[in-house]
């Protein structure tokens, strides 16, 4: 039988969780830009971006344990960010790529030019890692110590796939060299 | 140039190339919103079994078979395009407004729903974990002590102590009711579906099913979807968003918790349906497994059988990450049932059979398969992204049987929960219901069993005793190594009380 304590204190933890829940929002919502702006420039698609950076708060949520208290949230939640990205593009079947290369035409319209097109298609040809670090470097705009961290890897190592992504792009668009 | 123009320089040619494609303003704030509901159903058992099974070999085969699937599938996706009605173009992730069911009582199987068009859900409002589909299961666990289950017709029970002790909550008020599929969300959100018949009339007995649903953990229930729309089984991602078939074997969807649905465009008649995050989901129809991951907008052909008709008698369809398992009970003998288990790992790209057991043989139509089950295979639960447990009996002695792989099937447990002399028993498990890979319970009927419970701590078995014939009984069954060793937790008697 359930007794009227056990359901005042399931109650109480209701109370507690939601309350934990919305202190939880307020941290991450100055980081949702940020975060749109990586899972769009990962996966560039407009549509799958959002519902990634979705998915990753309730992963930031679950996970929120896990976070030491020397690390940055910043950091921290765009590694989530990024490894959603990288389970959505692990999980995008051919059909949907086919059509939503279609539907994204009307993006176009946006401003869209030759070069951006061309860049963004270089973009997304490079392998995960190398995307990862343009994005966060070149379009978030974050110091290598930053970049590390999202990627999990180790400042030097960002730095040396900074270098081989933007050689890859190079290549592709004849973009002057880059020094990291 | 110094290295800071470099930089400047590629930062703006790559704002250049993104800026364009970010969604609109309000991005941010919808994607909070949408994650706020799925806070507070953290920790559910759709929420933790996959974890442990992430693994970065796992993960890179799943890369590489999917790219094999991909490269695979490529001509037959270009020719499903191109049939007529088979293909849709989304119009992004915008929700039409979902259209109310037909609000007439006919339950012919010739009815139909409204033809609106299909389209792609938001991928991020659904949990990415396990689906049981619309699996008919009479019990739901959420985690180590509160659960419901289905009893005694048309009740349906809580429990806050792991299954000791159970509280009526709701009672049908028709005499012939049933309630089934039974599933909840999380510790407040549940659905059922309720189903009884009318009076006979010239066509036929008429057959209604409701929609019923609490948002209090079970304390009050309300109908969320009337007979009349003729909703026969549901299977909720979120307190929102389900998924549902119709008597007349047509996919609807819900986003606000099964008061309206908007008819889902499906390459044939569904009889089985799972759906899980991003909109990826299965049907199981009498031409084949589809699969779609807009939600419905498309579906690809993902597997045919060999063998003639063997998919109209699909029984359950359950899908977790990029796995799918399908039974088919393809004929009933006196001692055994004629069964297939196939089941894919790599989003459809392959299936291989799990059992193949028929009436005097293995299906010869049918992949080879080890009979692993016993001869009566029961409800299975997915337990990650290759684990399952599947359930099986057989009438002839007294035996159930616990079959269990963490690898899709490639090496597996056999676990007996229960065992007894040789006799014309009649012991059935009905539900399962695992929160973890190791932690779950098992709901077996019988009419004429006593489980012993006396049994030395030694022995992993529990033995069944024939205490002649009675009422129907609910032995509740649990175990916390996944199957190996198994306790008796209550029994529901027919006169719906616990002991």
């Amino acid at each position: 039988m359930t007794s009227l304590r056990g359901r005042v204190g399931a109650a109480d933890a209701v109370s507690a969780r939601d309350a934990d829940a919305a202190a939880f929002e307020a941290e991450l919502s100055p980081l949702l830009d940020e975060a749109i702006r990586l899972a769009t420039g990962m996966l560039l698609k407009t549509n799958e971006a959002e519902d990634a950076v979705q998915e990753a708060c309730v992963r930031a949520w679950r996970r929120r344990a896990n976070r030491r208290p020397d690390t940055d949230l910043r950091p921290w939640f765009l590694g989530i960010v990024a490894n959603q990205c990288r389970e959505t593009m692990r999980s995008r079947w051919w059909p949907v790529i086919k059509v939503a290369e279609v539907t994204q035409i009307s993006d176009t319209a946006r401003g869209d030019t030759d070069a951006a097109l061309d860049l963004r298609d270089a973009i997304g040809r490079l392998p995960y890692r190398r995307r990862l670090v343009i994005v966060l470097r070149y379009y978030l705009d974050l110091p290598f110590e930053e970049v590390a961290t999202a990627a999990g890897c180790s400042v030097d190592a960002a730095k040396a796939l900074a270098r081989r992504a933007t050689a890859d792009l190079e290549r592709a668009l004849s973009i002057p060299k880059v020094s990291p | 140039m110094t290295d800071e123009d470099h930089h400047a320089e590629l930062s703006r040619r790559v704002h250049a190339a993104i800026d364009p494609i970010l969604p609109r303003d309000g991005a941010a704030r919808r994607a909070v919103e949408g994650a706020r509901d799925r806070f507070a159903t953290s920790g559910s058992r759709r929420t933790r079994w996959w974890k442990p099974f992430k693994s970065g070999i796992g993960g890179a085969v799943v890369v590489l078979v999917v790219a094999a699937f991909m490269g695979g599938v490529l001509g037959l996706t270009l020719s499903l395009r191109d049939r007529p009605g088979a293909v849709t173009t989304p119009e992004g992730g915008t929700h039409p407004a979902s259209t109310p069911l037909p609000t007439s009582t006919s339950q012919s199987p010739g009815s139909t729903l409204p033809q609106t068009r299909s389209f792609p859900l938001v991928a991020g409002l659904l949990p990415i974990e396990a689906s049981d589909g619309c699996s008919q299961e009479s019990m739901a666990f959420i985690d180590g002590r509160t659960g419901w289950l289905a009893h005694n017709g048309a009740v349906i029970a809580r429990t806050t102590d792991g299954g000791r002790t159970w509280t009526d909550q709701y009672r049908a008020a028709q005499s012939n009711a049933v309630v089934q599929d039974v599933d909840f969300i999380n510790a407040q959100d549940g659905f059922a579906v309720v189903s009884w018949t009318g009076a006979p009339t010239a066509g036929g007995v008429p057959l209604f099913q409701e929609l019923i649903r609490t948002v209090d953990g079970g304390i009050t229930w309300s109908v969320a979807a009337p007979a009349s729309t003729g909703i026969a089984c549901v299977d909720f991602l979120t307190p929102s968003i389900g998924y549902a078939t119709t008597s007349s074997g047509q996919l609807a969807v819900s986003n606000d918790g099964g008061v309206t649905w908007a008819h889902v465009t499906t390459p044939g008649s569904v009889i089985a349906p799972c759906f899980q995050s991003g909109g990826v989901g299965w049907v199981a129809t009498a031409s084949g497994v589809y699969g779609t991951s807009d939600g419905g907008a498309h579906w690809t052909l993902s597997y045919r059988p060999g063998f003639v008709d063997s998919l109209s008698s699909a029984d359950q369809l359950q899908c977790f990450d990029h796995s799918a398992w399908l039974s088919m009970f393809l004929g009933e003998g006196m001692n055994q049932t004629a069964a297939v288990i196939v089941r894919t790992l790599d989003d459809g790209a392959h299936w291989k059979a799990i059992d193949n057991q028929g009436i005097g043989g293995p299906d010869p139509n049918t992949p080879s398969a080890p009979d692993l089950l016993q001869p009566h295979p029961g409800p299975f639960q997915l337990t990650g992204p290759e684990g399952a447990c599947l359930t099986s009996s057989n009438s002839v002695v007294v035996d159930v049987q616990l079959t269990v792989t963490r690898d899709g099937g490639t090496s597996v447990s056999q676990h007996q929960v229960v065992s007894g002399s040789p006799a014309a028993l009649d012991v059935v498990p009905v539900g399962i219901s695992f929160i973890t890979p190791t932690d779950g319970w098992l709901l077996l009927s019988t009419d004429t069993l006593q489980i012993q419970t006396d049994a030395h701590p030694s022995q992993s078995t529990l033995r069944a005793q024939l205490m002649g014939q009675g009422p129907t009984h609910l032995v509740l069954l649990h175990t916390s190594d996944a199957g190996a060793s198994w306790t008796w937790v209550s029994t529901l008697h027919n006169a719906a009380s616990l002991s």
